[in-house]
C-alpha cells in the first residue's frame, strides 16, 4: 500500500541518457536470464584442436587453454557476476539499512555507540574491507560475496542513518510512538518507506560498483573459484596471455565495462529525475497560459480619477507563473495620503503577492500586469529602472512576518540599519548610525545606544520586530506594508506592535497597507479593508460596515467563523464547507461560488464586478446581503460534514 | 471525576547554569468529560507539558495520574505505559501524518495495534472513525498530499480517537489551519466531548479560542501555572494581572487600536526563561507589583504558589483576593456548572 511513487519509471524514458542505461541495464539482465541456457552448451564444450586461439573465424573472441568458446562463456558469465553483484549489494543494504535507522530508535547512550561504530566501519578502505572479510570468510563466491556486502554495508548504514534522523524528528514519528507503535513496525513502516528514495538510487549505483569490486576479487583470486566462472575469473586467465593473444581480454573486459556503466548510468538518471521532481510544477498543467477576460470597465465611484495626489493607485493587476498559475487577478488598490488599508484573506489568496509586486519584489518567474501603476502620482511603468528603484526604495517601506528571517545574522543592528540610509540617502557612517539610534529610539526600543551594538539573535522576537520597523523608518517612507507584521508574536507584544504602526502613522503621516489573515487585527488598525479570495477583491469596505453589515457571503462567513471574546459558547462555528479554488482555476463564474449557499446559476457562470453599492463600500457579489451574518443557518447544515475531495 | 491530573510536574531541559526549567512544577486537573484549555505565549511551557503528558518529553519530577493512579515512569523519566489512554493530535497536520501511508492504513494502524483483527472488522472501524470526524470514508484510500490542511486535521484526529483513548491532548491543533477550516475542528471538538465523553487538554495561544472551546481553562506564564477555574468565571474575573494583561491584547473586531488601553506589561522585554525573575516569575513587568508599588517587596522574595489553593482560581499572585472559605467555595461550584 506504501510507497507507490517513489520511482516513476515513464519520467525516466524522457531524458536520452536515461532510456541508453535503461537499454544497457535490460539488456545484461536479459542476457542473464537468457545466456546459459541458449550458450551453456556451447562454452563449456572443450575444443583440443583450439587450445589458446586468438581471433578466429570460428572464435571471433578467441579461446581459452581448454580450446573453449570466450565469446560464448562471455555470454553465460553474465548470470553469475550480475547475480553475485546484485546479491552483494542487496545483502550490504539489507545489513546495513537496519543498523543505521537504529540509532533513531534505540536509547541516546547505545545510539550514540552504534553511530560510532559505524563511522569507524566507514572510515576503512572499502576494497581492502572486501579483501579481508572475503579471506576469512574463505576463497571462492560465496566469500567475495560476503566481502563485498561487509564492505558496502557501512555506507548504506550511514546514509540511512542521516536520513533516518531527518525523519525522525517528523511529527508523524512521535504521533507514532505516542500510538505505542512498536520499534520495529516504526522502522518498517514509517521511517524506511519515507527515506527509500535515496537508498534505492545508492543500491543502484552499488550493483555497478559491486560489479566491478567482484572483478577485482576473482582478478586477485579471491573471487569465484574454477570451475564456475564470472567475467573477472576469465579476465583473471586472460591477463596471463594479454600480451601473445590480447583478444581474449576484450570479452570480459567489455562486458564489465557495459554492464558496470549501465547500473551506474541508470542510478544516476533516477536520482536526477528524483531530484528534479522535488519542488516541481504540479504535474497536469494546461497545455495553453489562461487568458483571462480583461474588461476594461468604467468605475464610476471613484474621485480623482488621475490618480494624482494619491499614494497608491493600482488598477487591474494581474500576477501569473508559467504554465497557467495566476494567483492574483484584476486587483485594484488605492490608498489616500495618511490611510491604512487592509488586505485580509486566507492562505493563497494571493494578498501578499499583491504587496509584492506593488513594491517590485515578485519572484523573476511571475509576471505582472496592470492597467495603471502610480505610486505618488508617478507611473512606474514609464519610469526608467533607475528612477523606479530610487522612487520605491526611499518612499516603501516593508514590514515582513518573520524578522527573524530578514535581519542578516552576521551584522549588528546598526550596520544594518545604517546601511540603508548610507545607499540611498549618501550619509556617512557616523550619521547613519546616529540616525539608527534615532529611529531605535522612536520605535520604543530601551537604550537604543547599546541594543544598535546587538546581534538579532540578541533580541526578542518583539524587539526584532520593532527593529524591522525601524529600519523602514531609516528613509523617510511615505507608504509602509506590513505583511502579516504581528502573526509570529505573542498577543501581548501583537498589541504593541499594532500601536507602534499606528503612531508612526499619525507622527509621520505615512500611509500604510497591512497584510493579515486576522480579521480583527485588521479591524483594529485599519481605516479601510481589502478581502480577497481566490486572488480576487471580492469586498471593500470600512470598519464600521465591516462589523455590522458585510455584503459579500464570503466575508460574512469569515467574520462568524471565528471565534471572539464575545462568540456565543451555546452555538456552533459557522463554518465554510469545501475548499477554496487554486490559481489555475479557470471556471467563468465567481470563485466562492462553489462553497456559497446563496450561489445561483448565474454565480457559477458568469464573474461578479467589484461594483459600489453605497459610498465606499464595493463588493463583487449577485446576491449581496443575502446572508445573515451572524446568523449563517444557511451554513450549519452543510458545514458539519466536510466536502469530498477537491 | 478527574481523568487527569499532574501533581508537581517539572520538566528541565540540560543542565547546570543554562538548565531551562521548561515546566515548573504543574498542578493541572483535567475532569472527566470536559475540555480544558491551557493557555500561555511562546516560551510558557504550555506544548511541553503537553508532550511530557504523553511521554515524549522526560519528567524530571511530579507524577503524573489517570483515574488517580500514578502512572509509571520509566528509566529516561518518560512517562509510560498509558499508550492507549491519552492520546495526542499535533499542530501541524503537514508533518503529523506519514506521506507514504494512506488514510486508511494510518487509522488502521492505530486501530490495530496490540491486538488482531480482521481486514474487514478493520476497514468497517476505519470508516466509522473517519464518519465520527466527519469525513467521506472514500478517502480512506487516499494519500495524505491529495488531502487539505482541515481534512489532514481531522485524519489526525481520527487516528488518536482509534484507540479510544480517556484523555486527547489536542497541542495548537487550529493555529496551522486557515480561519474558515478552524472553526469545523473546534466544533468537532466539542461535539466528540459530548458523543465520546472524552476529555481533552487544548492548548493554544489564542485566548479567543480556548474561551469557546474549554469549559476550564489554565494559564501558564514562564514555565509556571498561574491561575486555572471555570473558563467562564476566569474571562470574567480574572484574578492574576498576567490573564488580565492578556485578556486585555486579544484583538477586538472594530474597536480601534487607539481606543485600546496600553498593555500593561509592555514597559519590559520579557525575561530570559533560563533565568527566570525571582520570587514571582511577572514581579519585572507586573502592573501590581513591585515596579508600581515599592512596598510590595513580597512578590520579589516569595513564590506567590504557596497558598494558592486557597485564592479564588488557584491565582498565583499574593495580591489577589483569597476565596472566602464559607461562600466562596459555594460560588466554585455554581460557576462550574454555569460553564458546562
Amino acid at each position: 500500500m506504501t510507497g507507490r511513487r517513489f520511482l516513476r519509471w515513464p519520467d525516466l524514458f524522457r531524458s536520452p541518457v536515461g532510456v541508453v542505461a535503461a537499454l544497457m541495464v535490460g539488456s545484461v539482465l536479459v542476457l542473464a536470464l537468457i545466456g546459459p541456457p541458449i550458450w551453456g552448451h556451447a562454452a563449456a564444450k572443450i575444443d583440443i584442436s583450439a587450445v589458446s586461439q586468438g581471433s578466429t573465424a570460428a572464435h571471433p573472441l578467441g579461446t581459452d587453454v581448454l580450446g573453449r568458446d570466450i565469446l560464448h562463456r562471455t555470454l553465460v558469465a553474465a548470470r553469475l557476476s550480475v547475480f553475485l553483484a546484485v546479491l552483494a549489494s542487496l545483502l550490504g543494504a539489507g545489513v546495513g539499512i537496519p543498523i543505521g535507522v537504529l540509532p533513531s530508535l534505540v536509547g541516546r547512550r547505545l545510539g550514540r555507540l552504534i553511530t560510532s561504530a559505524i563511522n569507524l566501519a566507514v572510515a576503512f578502505p572499502t576494497l581492502l574491507l572486501a579483501i579481508f572479510v572475503a579471506s576469512i570468510v574463505g576463497l571462492g563466491a560465496r566469500g567475495a560475496v560476503i566481502g563485498i556486502a561487509a564492505a558496502v554495508a557501512p555506507y548504506f548504514a550511514r546514509l540511512s542513518q542521516t536520513l533516518g534522523a531527518s525523519v525522525a524528528g517528523a511529527d508523524y514519528i512521535a504521533a507514532a510512538r505516542v500510538l505505542g507503535i512498536g520499534r520495529w513496525r516504526l522502522m518498517g513502516r514509517h521511517m524506511l518507506p519515507n527515506v527509500a528514495e535515496p537508498l534505492l538510487l545508492t543500491l543502484m549505483l552499488t550493483m555497478g560498483d559491486a560489479l566491478l569490486a567482484l572483478a577485482g576479487l576473482s582478478l586477485l583470486g579471491v573471487g569465484v573459484q574454477p570451475p564456475s566462472y564470472d567475467w573477472g575469473g576469465m579476465l583473471t586467465e586472460g591477463i596471463q596471455r594479454i600480451y601473445v593473444t590480447p583478444i581474449v581480454v576484450v570479452g570480459p573486459a567489455v562486458a564489465i565495462i557495459f554492464a558496470a556503466l549501465g547500473f551506474n548510468l541508470l542510478g544516476e538518471s533516477l536520482a536526477r529525475r528524483a531530484a528534479r521532481r522535488e519542488g516541481a510544477l504540479p504535474r497536469h498543467l494546461p497545455a495553453t497560459p489562461v487568458v483571462l477576460p480583461v474588461e476594461h470597465h468604467e468605475r464610476v465611484d471613484e474621485p480623482g480619477d488621475d490618480g494624482h495626489g494619491t499614494v497608491l493607485d493600482v488598477r487591474g493587476l494581474t500576477v501569473a507563473f508559467p504554465g497557467g498559475s495566476v494567483p492574483v487577478r484584476d486587483v485594484s488598490i488605492r490608498v489616500e495620503p495618511g490611510e491604512i488599508v487592509g488586505i485580509v484573506g486566507e492562505s493563497g489568496s494571493g494578498k501578499s503577492l499583491t504587496a509584492m509586486a506593488i513594491a517590485e519584489l515578485l519572484p523573476a518567474r511571475a509576471q505582472a500586469t496592470s492597467e495603471r501603476r502610480l505610486l505618488f502620482g508617478q507611473d512606474l511603468a514609464s519610469l526608467g529602472n533607475t528612477g523606479r528603484r530610487r522612487l520605491l526604495g526611499r518612499s516603501l517601506a516593508i514590514v515582513y512576518q518573520d524578522p527573524m528571517a530578514s535581519l542578516n545574522p552576521a551584522l549588528r543592528i546598526d550596520r544594518q540599519l545604517g546601511e540603508v540610509a548610507e545607499v540611498h540617502e549618501g550619509l556617512s557612517r557616523r550619521e547613519a548610525r546616529k540616525r539608527s539610534v534615532e529611529r531605535l529610539r522612536s520605535v520604543r526600543i530601551g537604550s537604543p545606544e547599546r541594543r544598535a551594538r546587538n546581534y538579532p539573535h540578541e533580541l526578542s522576537g518583539g524587539m526584532r520586530q520593532r527593529v524591522m520597523i525601524a529600519m523602514g523608518l531609516m528613509g523617510t517612507p511615505q507608504l509602509i506594508i506590513a505583511d502579516e507584521p504581528t502573526t509570529a508574536l505573542d498577543v501581548t507584544v501583537q498589541q504593541q506592535i499594532l500601536k507602534l504602526l499606528d503612531d508612526i502613522g499619525t507622527s509621520t503621516g505615512a500611509a500604510a497597507i497591512l497584510i493579515s489573515h486576522d480579521i480583527a487585527v485588521v479591524s483594529q488598525l485599519c481605516q479601510r479593508v481589502l478581502v480577497m479570495y481566490a486572488g480576487r477583491v471580492v469586498e471593500e469596505l470600512d470598519i464600521p460596515t465591516l462589523v455590522r453589515q458585510p455584503a459579500h457571503p464570503y466575508t460574512a462567513a469569515l467574520l462568524a467563523s471565528v471565534p471572539t471574546m464575545e462568540s456565543d459558547r451555546e452555538r456552533p462555528l459557522v463554518s465554510i464547507p469545501g475548499r477554496a479554488v487554486g490559481p489555475f482555476d479557470q471556471s467563468p463564474g465567481c470563485p466562492f461560488a462553489p462553497r456559497c449557499p446563496a450561489a445561483s446559476a448565474r454565480c457559477r457562470d458568469e464573474l461578479p464586478e467589484l461594483t459600489p453599492l453605497e459610498s465606499g463600500h464595493r463588493v463583487a457579489c449577485w446576491h449581496p446581503n443575502s446572508v445573515v451574518p451572524h446568523d449563517g443557518s444557511a451554513w450549519r447544515d452543510e458545514s458539519m460534514r466536510e466536502d469530498a475531495l477537491a | 471525576m478527574t481523568a487527569l491530573e499532574t501533581r508537581g510536574l517539572t520538566v528541565r531541559f540540560g543542565r547546570g547554569h543554562s538548565a531551562l526549567v521548561a515546566v515548573d512544577g504543574a498542578d493541572l486537573t483535567v475532569p472527566e468529560q470536559s475540555i480544558v484549555g491551557l493557555v500561555g505565549e511562546s516560551g510558557s511551557g504550555k506544548s511541553t507539558l503537553a508532550k511530557a503528558i504523553v511521554g515524549l518529553v522526560p519528567i524530571a519530577g511530579g507524577e503524573m495520574l489517570l483515574d488517580g493512579v500514578a502512572a509509571r515512569r520509566r528509566r529516561t523519566g518518560h512517562v509510560g505505559g498509558l499508550k492507549r489512554r491519552v492520546q495526542m493530535v499535533f499542530q501541524d497536520p503537514f508533518s503529523s501524518l506519514n506521506p507514504r501511508m494512506t488514510v486508511g492504513a494510518a487509522i488502521g494502524e492505530a486501530a490495530g495495534t496490540g491486538r488482531r483483527a480482521s481486514r474487514a472488522v478493520r476497514a468497517s472501524e476505519v470508516e466509522e472513525l473517519l464518519e465520527l470526524v466527519h469525513l467521506d470514508p472514500a478517502v480512506m484510500r487516499e494519500l495524505p498530499s491529495r488531502l487539505s490542511g482541515g481534512q489532514r486535521q481531522r485524519v489526525a484526529l481520527a487516528r488518536a480517537l482509534a484507540v479510544r483513548p480517556e484523555v486527547l491532548i489536542a497541542d495548537e491543533i487550529t493555529s496551522a489551519l486557515d480561519v474558515s477550516v478552524q472553526s469545523a475542528i473546534l466544533n468537532l471538538l466539542r461535539d466528540l466531548r459530548d458523543r465520546l465523553g472524552i476529555s481533552i487538554l487544548f492548548v493554544s495561544h489564542n485566548l479567543a479560542t480556548v474561551r469557546y472551546v474549554s469549559d476550564q481553562l489554565a494559564v501558564m506564564y514562564l514555565g509556571r501555572l498561574v491561575e486555572a477555574g471555570p473558563t467562564q468565571a476566569v474571562v470574567a474575573e480574572p484574578q492574576h494581572p498576567y490573564t488580565r494583561s492578556l485578556l486585555a491584547a486579544v484583538p477586538r473586531l472594530g474597536v480601534s487600536i487607539r481606543d485600546v488601553a496600553t498593555g500593561t506589561l509592555d514597559a519590559v522585554e520579557p525575561p530570559d526563561p533560563r533565568h527566570p525573575p525571582s520570587g514571582c516569575h511577572l514581579h519585572p513587568r507586573c502592573p501590581v507589583g513591585p515596579m508600581v508599588d515599592a512596598t510590595r517587596q513580597i512578590c520579589i522574595e516569595s513564590d506567590p504558589r504557596e497558598g494558592a489553593d486557597a485564592r479564588l482560581h488557584r491565582a498565583a499572585c499574593h495580591f489577589a483576593p483569597t476565596a472566602p472559605s464559607s461562600d466562596g467555595t459555594a460560588r466554585y461550584e455554581l460557576t462550574e456548572k454555569e460553564a458546562r
